[in-house]
């Protein structure tokens, strides 16, 4: 078996008394689309930080591409790959939406040309100039997916790219994610709530619950797991 | 603002540079000295408004260079031949090692933001004020007195920097040059690095940048020029005392900069030109009172223009968007 892309082992993080994160384990192959599910608190933003490096782990490994990051600052894990999006939309909001993705090209050392290109592919042409933090939510989570993309990540995690959207929006966001995938070879790990929009991306899914993943397949199978019911889908449903 | 407009720039250094045609001599010796004080503001817009470092200890900078060039001039300084040239060079050197120190200590520490950043700034410009009153290697509260002037070997002659003419224009073409330099480092693409620091550190992180070495480099950089102008003003006064590092000025400053804008080093050397200019005129026609109405000016300001009174102007000549 190939070394998986992201592999993730035993990783526990507290806050006070909360165990966030409880020995959680998971493997992103390269390539891979996985959606990562989970009932609100259980852990699936503290998983996020504590790859992209925001929070340190008090336990467990975090390997990308075979080698130990859990020691590297975010920029350095940035640098060696790791794209992110935030819940709440990360866009430098006084800065113009040009600005924003020349922020995102310069420091990913591509060139500003690309950023013209980008400006274009996100649809945000006509608001080049505007300042990020006025633009509609669904705007700013279209320019900072674009802003990470410029970053040509080997690993995207997206953290609820689809909250605040109409159920349109959010199944063409489905269909640019999986064109994404296919076409440039990523691997994303997408937490998501909308579980019609989890159908959409036909991906494999990943049920994270009390802080750790307890099941891992396709939706139909982790759908019909007991516990993932009991837990979650059933809380819900 | 992500641009400094070019041409209100080069039309403003330009007026400047033709003003000793018509001004009197006791004038060009003022707008010497605010230009002096206008590095100073720059300093402060640039690390404050593009860095998002709020500073109550820009002053500090200033005055170690103020220092720096009297102790070489006077050479007391071991090993160190007394020269006002190379006192020059240091008040720029002496600086910004100090700020790199200081950086690394504070910068590095992940104290750059919140009310940490703000105390920990503020205590450092009291603290060098004190040591300057206590030491007598510094001249202690009385400082140093009787520098040489600058000097610029011409063929022939020297032309020495004691008459308001040559001092006015040697401050005139030091500000342009590093008010068009900062404008350059501001449209640079690091500059908008910076500005993604400033903005949110941790996003920017995500894109791959240091936001500790931005910082950093941004809170040198800003000594750098602040050193420049106490070199600058110590070498037009012949002297240098305490008050010159510490808190007191560094919060002039502070107000030259909201005045004029933090958004734009160009702004904020006009604010200082023009605060200084209105508490002149205040403090001879109100007497004591002057403070007071100062303040309320102020006020005003702040409230009415946000941007600062020529921060929103420039702005709005650079077509930037609005917040
Ligand atoms: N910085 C923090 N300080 C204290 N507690 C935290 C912190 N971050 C997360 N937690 C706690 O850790 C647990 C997991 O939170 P997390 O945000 O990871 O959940 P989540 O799965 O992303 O939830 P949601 O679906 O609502 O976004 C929660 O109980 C939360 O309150
Ligand atoms: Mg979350």
């Amino acid at each position: 078996m190939p070394t998986p892309l992201l592999e993730l082992r035993h990783l526990v993080k507290s806050f006070g008394g909360v165990l966030a994160v409880a020995g959680a384990s998971l493997e992103v192959e390269e390539g891979r689309l996985l959606a990562l599910i989970g009932p609100n608190g259980c852990g699936k933003t503290t998983l996020f930080n504590l790859v992209t490096g925001i929070e340190r782990p008090e336990a467990g490994s975090i390997r990308l591409a075979g080698r130990e990051i859990g020691g590297l600052p975010p920029q350095a894990r940035a640098r060696l790959g790791i794209g992110r999006t935030f819940q709440v939309p990360g866009v430098l909001a006084a800065l113009s939406v040009r600005e924003n993705l020349e922020v995102a090209a310069t420091a990913a050392g591509r060139p500003r040309a690309e950023v013209a290109h980008a400006l274009e592919q996100a649809g945000l042409g006509r608001f080049a100039e505007r300042a990020a933090g006025t633009l509609p939510h669904g705007l700013q989570q279209r320019l900072e997916l674009a802003m990470v993309l410029l970053q040509r990540p080997r690993l995207l995690l997206l953290d609820e790219p689809t909250a605040g959207l109409e159920l349109g929006e959010s199944l063409a966001v489905a269909a640019r994610l999986r064109r994404l995938v296919a076409a440039e070879g990523i691997a994303a790990l997408v937490v998501e709530h909308d579980l019609a929009f989890v159908r959409a991306l036909g991906a494999e899914v990943a049920v994270m619950l009390r802080g750790r993943i307890a099941a891992r397949g396709p939706y139909a199978r982790v759908a019909a797991d007991p516990d993932v019911r009991a837990a979650y889908l059933g809380s819900r449903a | 603002m992500s641009r400094e407009p070019l041409l209100p720039a080069l039309l403003l250094w330009t007026a400047l540079a033709l003003l000793p045609f018509a001004a009197p001599a006791w004038l060009l010796a003022q707008l010497a000295q605010y230009l002096a004080y206008g590095l100073l503001a720059m300093s402060l817009a640039y690390v404050w408004g593009q860095g998002g470092l709020l500073s109550f200890c820009q002053a500090l900078f200033f005055g170690a260079g103020a220092y720096a060039f009297a102790l070489a001039g006077l050479g007391r300084l071991p090993l160190l031949p007394a020269s006002p040239g190379l006192g020059l060079v240091l008040a720029v050197l002496v600086p910004t090692a100090l700020a790199l120190l200081l950086g690394l200590l504070l910068v590095g520490a992940r104290v750059a933001t919140g009310p940490a950043w703000a105390v920990l700034t503020l205590v450092l410009g009291v603290i060098a004020e004190r040591l300057a009153v206590a030491s007598p290697f510094l001249g202690g509260s009385n400082g140093l007195a009787g520098l040489p002037p600058l000097a610029l070997p011409l063929p022939g002659r020297t032309l020495e920097l004691l008459d308001p003419l040559p001092t006015y224009l040697a401050l005139l073409l030091v500000a342009a040059a590093v008010q068009l330099g900062l404008a350059r480092a501001i449209a640079a693409p690091s500059g908008s690095l910076l500005r993604a620091v400033r903005e949110d550190p941790l996003r920017a992180a995500h894109l791959g940048i240091d936001p500790t070495r931005a910082r950093l480099r941004a809170f040198t950089l800003a000594a750098a020029v602040a050193g420049l102008g106490g070199g600058l003003f110590a070498a037009q006064f012949g002297f240098v005392a305490p008050p010159l590092l510490g808190l007191g000025l560094s919060t002039e400053v502070l107000v030259w900069v909201a005045v004029g804008g933090r958004g734009s080093p160009l702004a904020a050397l006009l604010g200082a030109v023009l605060v200084k200019t209105v508490e002149g005129l205040l403090g001879e026609w109100l007497g004591a009172g002057w403070p007071l109405a100062l303040g309320l000016l102020l006020l005003l300001v702040v409230l009415l223009f946000p941007r600062g009174i020529f921060g929103g102007l420039l702005a709005r000549l650079a077509g930037a968007p609005d917040p």
